[in-house]
């Protein structure tokens, strides 16, 4: 009998073959699919690294891939022998970033800042916070259940197949009770798949895990918790270290990280200035009506703003943002500090000081500076550490660690054959890396070298 | 600081959890079921659970809280210069009114969240989901055993929030 998963066969960089049945096959052919291909994976690495430019498309493969190597493990197992199950869990995975908005987080979370004032009065104010009601755009995941569920081209070949989109939804978001979510631990399909794609199409090295090792030393247990062989250890140990390397080396990096920022501010004026959808309602109506708009609304739908004000020969602060992403003119980076904490560990005390400094002189040194303080941007990157918990807490120094804290870390073996954290085994490096890493940074838009180091003296002078 | 844990930390001295105690898990648990029934008053924190064993559970909060007591005795004090504002404030009131602790039968304060919680989410959030108020009952009373013999406080849980309009039963997202 033919295998139902070789209907057709994709060649990817990553894994080689990867194998696609009749139904995901009608699944990919269609428009809302398609647009993946119009959403860079990877943002504006690819200012930086050329190569890097890669789309959501190609990851979904590549995710559908692993999730297949995944269920082989629960298979040999004797585990998900349900046939269903397994499509539904290979669906999920392929149509996991459905939902993502142009340049993805950036979009996603651009008003949650002032959703979450709207909750807040400043203490020495009479006034009792904004009076404005905002009404953030969903998260990605809940964008992707309204495609699941609302948009027919999808929704009709799952019905057809007697599979509810609803599940296919729930199997995303993690909310399904009984299959186990693949997508969502430590050991998650998704990250497997971006790390070596990430390093393969930037040439930064240190992602190339061992994804065979560790996909041939999964093992599964009774309550379908996901575990590695112990002689794996070193290729869990690698993949963690690998992470946290390719944030320093690719997604923190100082000119990715700036750029990221620049288009950030320029997503907020164009909402200020009701340009693109100004709500999570009009995204939702949107989404849900089913035309062509959604299916336009990919990286391109920023990108056409951006040309537009770039190509302005005007000192309007949108035309100077823009024309620096559209002329890959980069911010230049004034100051920066970077701290590498270990557990406990209170930020440095240059760290304080420049954050604080940030909060209260920014408009200062604009001022002394002779510049807009608009193009004086800081910000800092999220914390990262390496496993999911580690950063805040040692999990060994809490009481009664349950299966809910600890299902996002990576378990492996022991010699007796015992399934145990990784981060609390003594035996591994990661033992010994309950660090958090947290930087920092300044950057100024638009200025000359003459200008940067005018800035730079200013900033220095109150450190 | 960023302002998400400005927010968690007024809210968490606002309902007497600010003190950020979290050394034992039932404590975590605590916090975990009461900031779930505080995001259904519409005091949207960004906060998405999954289910366990022990019902909804963000590992992202449970990470959130931890960093903010790092945070503060690292000394930071941005959560200083705030304040919540009435309207939050109001929701804050409507929240404490659903998980108030029902006279009688006494249940400890920390399963009856769980509880309130719990079917909150088999009904509205789970997947599969069920439709009838027994089946949903019978739902978890598997997940949770503990609470097989407890009938009378599931269905007051049920009542409770179905007076504060958090039992619809029209399914949405369909």
């Amino acid at each position: 009998m033919q295998d139902p998963y070789r209907h057709k066969i994709i060649i990817d960089p990553v894994h080689g073959d990867i194998g696609l049945s009749e139904l995901e096959t009608k699944l990919i052919d269609t428009p809302t699919f398609q647009r993946l291909r119009k959403l860079k994976q990877l943002g504006f690495a690819s200012m930086v690294y050329p190569n890097a430019s890669y789309s959501r498309f190609a990851h979904s493969l590549g995710v559908l891939h692993v999730t297949n190597r995944v269920i082989d493990a629960f298979r040999r197992n004797n585990q998900l022998q349900n046939e269903k199950d397994v499509e539904k869990l290979r669906i999920a995975s392929l149509l996991h970033d459905i939902g993502h908005y142009p340049y993805s987080h950036l979009m996603e979370y651009i008003d949650w800042d002032r959703y979450i004032s709207m909750y807040l009065a400043k203490k020495n104010s009479a006034k009792e916070g904004t009076n404005q009601s905002v009404n953030p755009y969903p998260e990605h995941t809940k964008a992707g259940r309204l495609i699941l569920t609302k948009r027919k081209d999808i929704k009709e070949i799952l019905k057809e197949k007697g599979i509810e989109p609803a599940e296919i939804a729930a199997l995303i978001e993690g909310k399904h009770s009984e299959l186990p979510p693949l997508l969502h631990r430590s050991l998650d399909v998704d990250r497997i798949d971006y790390l070596v794609r990430d390093s393969l199409n930037t040439g930064v090295p240190y992602g190339r895990i061992d994804i065979d090792y560790i996909l041939n030393n999964l093992d599964i247990t009774e309550n379908q918790d996901i575990v590695l062989n112990s002689k794996a250890r070193i290729s869990a140990e690698h993949l963690l270290v690998s992470r946290y390397f390719m944030f320093n080396a690719v997604y923190f990096h100082k000119t990715v990280f700036g750029f990221e920022e620049v288009v950030r501010r320029i997503i907020l004026h164009l909402l200020k200035e009701g340009k693109i959808y100004s709500s999570g309602k009009e995204i939702e109506q949107m989404i849900s009506e089913d035309s062509h708009k959604f299916l336009d609304f990919h990286d391109g739908y920023l990108d056409k703003f951006i040309d537009e004000y770039g190509a302005k020969d005007d000192d309007h602060l949108l035309t100077i943002l823009c024309k620096a992403i559209k002329l890959r003119r980069p911010p230049r980076m004034i100051h920066e500090v970077v701290d590498l904490l270990p557990q406990g560990g209170r930020p440095s005390t240059e760290y304080v000081l420049f954050r604080s400094c940030m909060k209260k002189e920014l408009d200062d040194i604009a001022e002394k500076s002779k510049i807009r303080s608009e193009l004086l941007i800081w910000r800092e990157t999220p914390d990262v550490g390496f496993e999911a918990m580690s950063p805040y807490v040692g999990i060994s120094k809490v009481q009664d660690t349950q299966e809910e804290e600890i299902k996002q870390l990576i378990r492996v073996k022991d010699s007796s054959g015992k399934p145990i954290n990784l981060v609390e085994d003594e035996k591994s490096i990661i033992h010994y890396l309950p660090l958090t890493l947290k930087v920092i940074r300044l950057y100024a838009v638009g200025v000359d070298k003459k200008k940067e180091e005018e800035i730079k003296v200013e900033v220095k002078g109150r450190l | 600081m960023n302002k998400g844990r400005i927010l968690l930390k007024l809210i968490l001295d606002e309902i007497d959890l600010g003190k950020l105690e979290l050394d034992t898990f039932s404590k975590r648990l605590n916090l975990q079921k009461r900031i779930y029934l505080l995001q259904l008053t519409g005091i949207d924190l960004g906060y998405r659970y999954n289910w366990y064993l022990r019902g909804p559970y963000c590992p992202s909060l449970t990470q959130d809280a931890f960093l903010l007591e790092e945070e503060i005795s690292a000394g930071e004090e941005d959560y200083e210069e705030y304040k919540l504002n009435s309207r939050t404030k109001k929701k804050l009131g409507k929240a404490k009114e659903i998980w108030k602790a029902p006279n009688a039968p006494s249940i400890e304060a920390g399963s009856w969240v769980e509880l309130l919680a719990s079917l909150h989410y088999l009904k509205h959030i789970a997947w599969p989901r069920s439709v009838s108020k027994e089946d949903i009952f019978k739902k978890l009373v598997k997940a949770k055993p503990k609470f097989a013999d407890k009938n009378q406080l599931i269905e007051k849980a049920w009542n409770r929030l179905g007076k504060f309009g958090l039992i619809n039963n029209k399914l949405c997202g369909e």
